[in-house]
């Protein structure tokens, strides 16, 4: 256990290289997409058992794919930044010919015969699928028995997180470079804030989702995970097929930042995460940013809102599934699925109002400020995932649900550690479409934390 | 099984699919149900009139 506790993060092996270290070793012909290719499944093989992070792994169409990649860049054909990276897709999301569980019993053999968009986009871009990551089931539930919970690369005795476990421990594990995750309520930012990896849910509707099995088309959105917000920039890049281009270069003393005052602060908190946030709002200051604190108002009903829309919307994507395959569900999972069948439809239309004031209470406290910030989880890995239906799962989305309602790009990086040596989540939001704004400072206070 | 809460909606999707289901499902559904009414409730008494977010239904996939 200690060999994989102490070998599983920050080294300086070329499985930790940044994206762009890879490329440019690619371009200089100092290494190949299949040797890296290679060395990455080796890393799998040799510790995937114990994290559990990946549902499947396909070695051979990875290093066929690797090879094309080598030939392509040996050739001057060059596709950009991703080209001969290996990535790994979160495994709610449709992969040509390979297959997609969604971390369920019901789809443990299907196949989808064509790729996701924003796969499809990531493959023009050059990346190589290396396998689909390990999930709460269908990103609403618990981890299926089939495929375990992912545990934490930083303590194999604490969860990953959800719902994204899966893709969020297989970067920091150095698995892969980056991998997609989806994020209804905190799913990409929440595993990313445990993992002590940059997750970010981007603005609604910049990535396609077409491909990706709903659980709330409301609020579902697909991001990038990444070991820093550079990294998730350029993967941000290749899901949206050039759409998004590249990250803000930002000057941390010009920003003006609203700290989110009742996020700050919480019965819930705990004190590390306290002392690291307050540390890191005290760096900000130092290098001349104005820090301001804010209240929103409502935010209390927003906080807790999220299973009045994401449960009636998940009992309709799964009604039929329900019907025809009621015990591929664990029980916990179809439980939650039942659930939403009874939420007053007054309550959704409700919530559907609310979400448009909650935007407009956020705009309007942004007034003057550039983003907003606030710890991601009020708390380090736990050893289990609470339910999303208990007390304890509201505290865990209190600090993103929010962003999931209105929509705005927020972003999870690792501010520290508490004392345990488990990493802390900060989370940056901006409005709609300055995804580039965010990953600027987070990429900015990435390099005054390290 | 007897459910210890009355809407026969949530009795019905219960026994969705013929599946048994054991009390700690039963405890879920009871618990949430409750808590959504409470903020179903608070949110009535925002007195919101605002339209729902956009929706194009026009616009397929």
């Amino acid at each position: 256990m200690t060999k994989v506790v102490t070998s599983l993060h920050e080294s300086d092996s070329i499985e930790f290289a940044s994206i762009a270290e890879i490329g440019r070793m690619y371009r200089t012909c100092e290494i190949d997409p299949i040797a890296v290719t290679q060395s990455a499944i080796s890393r799998i093989r040799e510790y995937d058992s114990n994290i559990k992070a990946f549902i499947t792994v396909d070695d051979e169409r990875a290093l066929s794919e690797a090879r094309f990649a080598a030939q392509e860049l040996g050739g001057a054909v060059d596709r950009g930044p991703l080209h001969g990276v290996p990535v790994a897709i979160k495994d709610n999301i449709d992969t040509l010919d390979m297959r997609t569980t969604g971390g369920s019993g019901v789809w443990s053999d299907r196949v989808p015969d064509s790729d996701a968009e924003l796969v499809k986009n990531l493959r023009e871009a050059g990346a190589i699928v290396i396998g689909k990551t390990n999930m709460q089931e269908f990103a609403h539930g618990v981890p299926h028995p089939d495929f375990g919970q992912t545990r934490n690369p930083w303590d194999p005795a604490r969860t990953a997180g959800g719902s994204s476990g899966g893709s969020a421990a297989a970067v920091a594990a150095g698995f892969c470079f980056a991998a997609v995750g989806t994020d209804t309520g905190g799913s990409v930012r929440v595993p990313a804030s445990y993992c002590g990896v940059a997750g970010l849910k981007p603005t609604y509707g910049l990535v396609s989702t077409q491909g990706v099995f709903p659980l709330s088309w409301s609020l579902d959105h697909a991001g990038p995970l990444a070991r820093s917000s550079g990294d998730a920039a350029l993967l941000l890049e290749g899901m949206t097929g050039g759409v998004f281009r590249s990250m803000d270069k930002v000057d941390i003393g010009a920003l003006r930042v609203g700290l989110i005052s009742p996020h700050a602060e919480g019965p819930e908190l705990e004190q590390d995460v306290q002392n690291s946030f307050l540390e890191t709002i005290e760096l900000l200051r130092q290098h001349g940013a104005a820090v301001e604190p804010v209240e929103i108002r409502n935010l209390e009903i927003g906080e807790v809102a999220l299973s009045g829309i994401v449960g009636p919307e998940a009992s309709v994507a799964h009604s039929q599934m329900l019907l025809d395959r009621p015990g591929g569900y664990a029980a916990q999972t179809r439980s939650q699925l039942e659930v939403g069948f009874g939420t007053p439809a007054t309550l959704y239309v409700r919530l559907q109002q609310f979400r448009r004031q909650l935007a407009t209470e956020f705009l309007t406290a942004m007034r003057g400020l550039d983003i907003l910030v606030s710890p991601t989880v009020a708390w380090s890995a736990p050893a289990e995932d609470p339910s999303i239906l208990s007390e304890q799962g509201l505290h865990e989305g209190r600090r993103t649900v929010p962003y999931n309602l209105i929509g705005f790009p927020a972003l999870s990086l690792r501010s520290g550690f508490d004392r345990e040596g488990l990493p802390i989540g900060f989370q940056i939001a901006a409005r709609p479409m300055q995804d580039a704004l965010v990953l600027g400072v987070g990429a900015a206070l990435e390099s005054l934390i390290r | 099984m007897t459910h210890p809460y009355s809407p026969p909606m949530i009795a019905a999707v219960l026994e969705f699919g013929g599946v048994e289901v054991d009390e700690l499902v039963a405890s879920t559904h009871t618990d949430e149900i409750r808590r959504l009414a409470l903020l179903n409730e608070r949110i009535a008494a925002l007195g919101l009139t605002n339209p729902i977010p956009e929706a194009k239904p026009w616009e397929t996939e």
